[in-house]
């Protein structure tokens, strides 16, 4: 029996590993049996069947909004015309309805209602880094007022009375969280020698059940079989 | 004379045979290691310029597939490039056949992102 496909598209390697996270917690899944995942830099892929109804889950990296559009035409069209649904989990920056708009422009031909999630949650603007810092687990919010420190102690430093040093990226603040934790084996492999992984599904990192993260729960929830 | 060369020879040949005509060629990579991909796309894209031949060729192999890319990135077989689209057959429910058109641009795309066209 065909089997419909739903593809979940997101933007870099960490968006691909928490959606990955939320959507094995939502859903009974297992590996696909006869497509293989792959990692390669920026871009991840990973197919999953969803054990209750025998569908096809994709979860793929493009590697920043723009890239989203003719290129991902076939598997949006596939989506479509199996039943399935195409979702969108990407950085609102600053505007976004003004990106929700752009991206469903940009597929439109391909599929024209896709299910749009926006980083950090519903209306706001910003990004996944915003989110990831409210998933900080509290046991370890020390950590975070050691990285406040070390931002003010670069702002004292100067150059000939100009600021000289830059700020360090919420990105930056995250990985080093992640860099600072006590991981073992794989984990420790997949951050320190992998593409510095954030190990999302980590409970002693991160607080999943957040009430930041609820809306994209509650989001996947819906949209998937 | 190994296989690879064998097949190799005789797909230029039907393609030469064939001029102004059409030649199908069914899973291309049947019986030809890996490292004769290459060399198989390329003897075909030029034997296709050269003889005016629309080739249509089958494959369930994912290295053909990223082969062809290879060959296609190359800056001197960039003329190639519009000439070439892959086609995934899928059979639905109902049992009719879908068939999806891959330019070159998303093919590789496809391949580089672990994406199966080979449905």
């Amino acid at each position: 029996m065909a089997t419909r496909q739903f593809n979940i598209y997101v933007e870099g390697t960490d968006d691909h590993d928490l959606v990955l996270v939320l959507v094995q917690q939502l859903r009974a899944t297992r590996p696909h049996p006869t497509i293989k995942n792959t990692r390669e830099g920026q871009m991840v892929t990973t197919y999953l069947i969803a054990d209750a109804t025998g569908d096809t889950l994709l979860i793929s990296s493009i590697g920043g909004w723009k890239n989203l559009g003719s290129k991902q035409s076939f598997p949006l069209r596939q989506a479509h015309d199996s039943g399935g649904k195409t979702l969108i989990v990407f950085d609102a920056d600053e505007a976004p309805a003004q990106r929700a708009a752009t991206l469903r422009a940009q597929i439109v031909a391909d599929e024209p209602a896709p299910a749009l999630f926006l980083f950090p949650g519903p209306d706001q603007p910003s990004e996944l880094e915003d989110l990831l810092l409210q998933l900080v687990q509290p046991a370890h919010q020390p950590v975070m007022l050691c990285y406040d420190g070390y931002e003010h102690c670069l702002q004292q430093l100067v150059d000939n009375g100009q600021d000289y040093y830059n700020t360090p990226s919420k990105k930056r603040r995250i990985y080093d969280y992640v860099n600072v934790m006590p991981l073992e084996g794989a984990e420790w492999e997949r951050h320190h020698k992998k593409g510095g992984q954030k190990i999302f599904e980590n409970a002693n990192l991160w607080d999943l059940n957040a009430q930041a993260i609820q809306p994209l729960r509650d989001f996947l929830d819906r949209e998937l079989p | 004379m190994g296989e690879g060369i064998q097949r190799l020879l005789s797909i230029i040949s039907a393609i030469a045979s064939n001029a102004g005509g059409i030649v199908l060629i069914d899973e291309l990579d049947n019986g030809l290691h890996y490292s004769a991909l290459r060399v198989l796309w390329k003897g075909i894209l030029h034997a296709a310029l050269e003889y005016n031949v629309q080739i249509i060729a089958t494959t369930h192999s994912a290295e053909a597939l990223r082969h062809l890319t290879w060959v296609l990135d190359e800056e001197e077989n960039a003329g190639y490039r519009d000439d070439v689209a892959a086609y995934t057959l899928i059979r639905a429910e109902d049992d009719t056949v879908r068939s999806y058109r891959h330019d070159y641009e998303q093919l590789e795309y496809a391949i580089e992102h672990g994406i199966e066209v080979r449905n």
